[in-house]
């Protein structure tokens, strides 16, 4: 029987897209009740929807090395799934809208949007070196092995005969 | 590019996504939680004054600031529609700054764009007023901007009511001794007439001679130094109130 094992990334994604933002919320909602509860949940209900799926890609990508083109579009959608994640938080606007008792307010969040943004793309341009990097070592490696004459299955296989 | 520039460039992604998470989760808590109050005037905290320069608006703004930041460039504007739709009162107020941990009221005069007739109808009846109030604030190096945008319905209780209710809850005992003692009127009826404060005013009480009802009260108003308005409440033996001025019955 195979045991599910989560990795160290996917409890990492759990702690930090769920457990922590939730009980934050949690914490809000109920220490100040003249704040609308309804607003909040509906953060809550997307911020664990797709917190759930940053879980799933931090413990699928492990299956893949470094450098494999697999492992990078992982990556990629890892830090599209965050930035949808920090929108939902932001309540899906560029500005956070809520009710202080009767009244309305907002706060204008977009200058935050934008740096999430440029840090999107700092992300995404490290995965992409990171992709470069790995697999230019890996085609190094794979014809390193090529031009070996005594490779491994000939190893194996002479000294028998 | 090389392992090592790699690895230099991952500890420097790191730190950017660890600012970004702190700067998103500070501020979201430091605002959603109410840590950035603004208040706002209630009804009850409207008053008018007439002063020599013509009848003034008094009220407060309140912003409290229990962030780690401080608060600034608060801009209030703020504009007072009668019942007609026509602009009362205009008040505009920028770049103010709150520091972290303060709580700041400001007290607001604002000259009223009345002329007699109005300032006599606010002391006789009963109006709705709507203010539209925006107030905006940058937060965390601006950041995050503050925006309260609001239509407020006020409703004006005239100094009439104010009066009639008073009237209306004197006990004999305590009209009596009104009537005999000139010094208690000038103590009570500043807290009746709060909402007017600035102008003068004579009060007389005419009872039977065997201090029973019909009650007659009048009441009169004075603003720099001449009558502004006469008003005279009349009770009848029935305990039915009439109030008038010299320009006729109002109720």
């Amino acid at each position: 029987m195979r045991v599910f094992q989560p990795t160290r990334k996917a409890l990492f994604a759990l702690f930090v897209y769920i457990i922590i933002p939730s009980y934050a919320i949690l914490l809000t909602m109920f220490n100040y009740p003249d704040l609308s509860k309804s607003r909040f949940i509906e953060i809550m209900k997307w911020i664990i929807l797709i917190g759930v799926v940053l879980i799933i890609i931090s413990q699928v990508q492990v299956r893949y090395e470094r450098g494999s083109i697999k492992r990078y579009l992982m990556n990629v959608a890892y830090v599209v799934a965050s930035l949808l994640w920090l929108l939902a938080l932001f309540g899906g606007k560029p500005y956070i809208q809520q009710y202080w008792g009767e009244y309305e307010f907002r706060i204008v969040v977009w200058k935050i949007l934008l740096i999430a943004l440029a840090v999107a793309a700092l992300n995404v341009l490290y995965f992409t070196l990171e992709y470069a990097v790995y697999r230019s070592t890996d085609a190094a490696g794979v014809v390193k092995k090529s031009v070996n004459p005594r490779g491994v299955r000939l190893l194996r296989t002479n000294p028998l005969k | 590019m090389t392992p090592r520039g790699l690895s230099i460039l991952r500890a420097f992604v790191m730190g950017a996504n660890i600012v970004l998470a702190a700067l998103a989760f500070i501020n979201l808590y430091t605002l959603t939680s109410g840590a950035i109050k603004v208040y706002v005037p209630t009804e009850e905290d409207i008053r008018l004054i007439f002063t020599e320069e013509g009848p003034t608006l008094v009220t407060n703004f309140t912003v409290v600031n229990r962030g780690f930041y401080d608060i600034y460039d608060v801009r209030i504007d703020a504009e007072l529609r009668d019942a007609k739709g026509r602009c009362i009162m205009e008040y505009h107020r920028h770049g103010i700054r709150i520091p972290a941990g303060s709580v700041k009221n400001y007290r607001v005069l604002i000259p009223v764009k009345l002329d007699f007739d109005d300032a006599r109808a606010l002391i006789l009846g009963d109006t709705t007023y709507t203010a539209t109030v925006r107030i905006e604030a940058l937060y965390m190096w601006g950041l995050s901007r503050f925006v309260l945008d609001e239509s407020l319905e006020y409703t004006w209780r005239s100094l009439k009511e104010e009066f009639l209710s008073w009237l209306k809850n004197l006990t004999l005992g305590e009209l009596l001794d009104l009537i005999t003692n000139v010094e208690a009127v000038g103590d009570v009826l500043p807290g009746v007439l709060k909402n007017v404060e600035g102008l003068g005013f004579n009060l007389s009480f005419t009872l039977n001679s065997n201090s029973s009802l019909p009650l007659t009260t009048q009441l009169t108003l004075y603003y720099r130094g001449e009558v502004f308005l006469d008003i005279t409440f009349t009770c009848d033996r029935y305990g039915v109130w009439e109030v008038y001025t010299s320009e006729g019955v109002i109720s």
